[in-house]
């Protein structure tokens, strides 16, 4: 038995410490500092060079967010193997699929992106970003876009699955694709927006306090106070005034209910409209071309979501007006 | 060799407070240490030249550009506060790389730098565990590990012993002093320890009340004087007595002899009393100013 007494192999190198070094290769500007930053975001979003508990929290959204849509998947192929066009079926459809993705980014919103301003405020590490190469405004977008790229990410990835199993397991996926196309910009759009929309409020919360818990109960109830007060305000509006039969202009289906509402252009659709849901529905069913009978024009749905979006992120560029503010 | 920060009459007011007062000066290569008591201005100083403030009135320069925005000078600076500001819940690695990429480093070059100089600061074992989980050590030497991260010319260290315990200390100014003669980065360390100042710098500007009260090499305020100190362990008294039949004056301090304007006869003298007495000596050595005499000067 070798000991490591009567070791005969000699040792061809030697192990030195070079002690420090000077680095003189490629230093990157303005440029490489930002994209540092936005990377930065990303890492943090999904918890990377963290903790365990830092990747579940993002892994539970995008299960939740994804399995529905794997799940239509797989259904369609089962239709399809016993013979059914699951476009027949109609299960679960890309409207019904936004409203679904909607609530869940809501709360993954409101919960995640504090990540990415809070504790830096919070810690001072804001401090250490404002002598990079950077302007000013630079880590605030920087983070902004990081945020926003991850939660259009999450709208697109299930939505672009499903358009493709509907398209792929459609009886004719050629005329399939003649009939939908349009359905694409509208999930781009519908996505940009809502991307857009919930990135502003919870970026805005995040930027307002260093706890990420009051950030995050900042973004929802500051989403579940404007329902509400729209919701008052349709309640009061409405109240005594005389229900028409609505007319939706889509074809009725069975299980339809027929729908009551105060007569359009009425005020009371107006307050309506800061009832997040119903207008991010209205809109929703606007883009993707499923309705084109609206008690007031879509575009206050889009004015509405504008000015809520604006004016969020008009607050958060005030906080960080200045780096390390 | 132009100064790396320079001043010329530079003022910060936040309202009716004067924080700095017409400061003028520079920084030249080396270590220079920013002197002075709490609200003296250092930080102000320090953030100002960083860019995180403005000032009132007045010029500054950093890395021969001008200072009010010097984006292109901070690929080449690297600062740490005195307050902690490390987040908690990331690794010293990861934490470091992503500074080092922010300073404009590419991507690979980042990782091995941060894991090198994560080494040279003493972190090579803990660099995967959550920051918030350090000692205050630690954290100083993570502090500075991120500063220095993508070989700055120059380093902003505010306060860098505060917190630490007197050997966590000891440890910290031999990890500056080494940063600065063997790394070769030039560094302005504030402080309001004289201590941490002269065992670690070469130049030195002391602020007082938001104003320079002097500038220049830490050697001119700590040149040998013309008194003489003798430490004994045993025999003090005889050697005093010896010394007063002999008409020199000395003054006991402690176990220590203090002999005033010294001429070179005296030496002589001296030395025959400590042989004559058979006093056991311990140390006998020219006095050298402190930088503490700085402050004990009367205001011109």
């Amino acid at each position: 038995m070798t000991t490591q007494h009567d070791r005969t192999i000699q040792p061809e190198g030697e192990v030195y410490d070079l002690g420090y070094t000077h680095y003189d290769g490629p230093r990157g500007g303005r440029g490489t500092a930002f994209m540092a930053m936005y990377a930065g975001g990303i890492r943090t979003v999904v918890g990377l060079g963290r903790g365990p508990g830092a990747k579940v929290t993002p892994a539970v959204f995008a299960l939740l967010a994804l399995g529905p849509a794997l799940f239509i998947v797989a259904l369609s192929g089962v239709f399809r193997s016993l013979g059914a066009d699951p476009e027949d079926i109609e299960l679960f459809g890309l409207t019904d699929y936004l409203a679904w993705t909607f609530f869940i980014l809501a709360l993954f919103a409101a919960v995640v992106a504090p990540a990415l301003l809070s504790p830096d405020r919070r810690y001072s590490v804001i401090a250490l970003y404002a002598v990079r190469p950077l302007k000013s405004h630079d880590y605030l977008v920087a983070r902004w876009l990081a945020f926003f790229t991850f939660i259009l990410a999450f709208l697109l990835a299930p939505q672009t699955l499903l358009y493709l199993a509907f398209s792929v397991s459609a009886s004719n996926p050629w005329d399939y694709q003649q009939e939908n196309w349009p359905d694409i910009l509208a999930i781009l759009g519908m996505s940009f927006g809502i991307a857009v929309f919930w990135t502003g409020i919870a970026m805005a919360a995040a930027s307002l306090t260093t706890r990420r818990a009051f950030a995050s109960a900042g973004a929802i109830g500051f989403v579940l106070l404007v329902t509400a007060v729209g919701g008052f305000g349709w309640a009061i509006l409405s109240s005594g005034e005389e229900k028409v039969l609505v007319d939706t202009g889509k074809p009725a289906k069975l299980g339809d209910m027929p729908r009551f509402d105060v007569k359009d252009g009425h005020a009371a659709h107006y307050a309506r409209l800061l009832i997040i849901p119903h207008t991010a529905q209205q809109l929703a069913e606007w883009t993707f071309d499923e309705r084109d009978n609206f008690p007031v024009s879509p575009w206050y749905s889009v004015l509405t979501a504008g000015v809520i979006a604006g004016g969020a992120i008009s607050v958060t560029t005030w906080r960080y007006r200045k780096l390390g503010a | 060799m132009p100064a790396l920060l320079s001043a010329l009459n530079l003022n910060k007011t936040y309202g009716e407070t004067v924080a700095l007062r017409d400061v003028t000066l520079d920084v030249e290569e080396g270590t220079t240490g920013l002197l002075g008591a709490n609200g003296a201005g250092k930080s102000t100083l320090m953030t100002l030249f960083l860019g995180i403030i403005r000032p009132t009135s007045g010029e500054f320069r950093v890395l021969e550009e001008d200072g009010v925005d010097p984006i292109h000078a901070h690929r080449f600076i690297g600062y740490s506060p005195e307050y902690e500001c490390l987040p908690p819940d990331v690794s010293a690695a990861e934490f470091v790389t992503h500074m080092a990429r922010a300073s404009g480093l590419p991507r690979t070059e980042a990782r091995t730098r941060a894991t090198d100089v994560l080494r040279h600061v003493g972190l090579d074992e803990e660099r995967y565990r959550p920051m918030g989980t350090y000692s205050t050590g630690m954290k100083q030497r993570a502090k500075l590990a991120q500063a220095i991260v993508h070989d700055p010319v120059l380093v902003l260290l505010d306060e860098p012993t505060a917190g630490l315990d007197p050997s966590g200390r000891q440890e910290m100014l031999e990890l500056i002093a080494r940063t600065g003669q063997e790394f070769g980065i030039s560094m302005l360390i504030s402080s309001h320890l004289m201590g941490d100042i002269e065992r670690t710098c070469n130049r030195i500007i002391v602020l007082e009340n938001g104003e320079v009260l002097e500038q220049g090499e830490v050697s001119g305020y700590t040149t040998e004087t013309e008194t003489l100190v003798a430490e004994f362990d045993e025999g003090i008294e005889a050697v005093v007595a010896v010394l007063e039949h002999k008409g020199i004056a000395a003054e006991v301090e402690g176990r220590a002899l203090v002999i005033r304007e010294v001429s070179p006869d005296d030496l002589d003298v001296i030395r025959d009393a400590v042989v004559e007495t058979g006093a056991l000596l311990h140390r006998l050595a020219p006095r050298a100013h402190s930088l503490s005499d700085i402050f004990r000067r009367p205001a011109s």
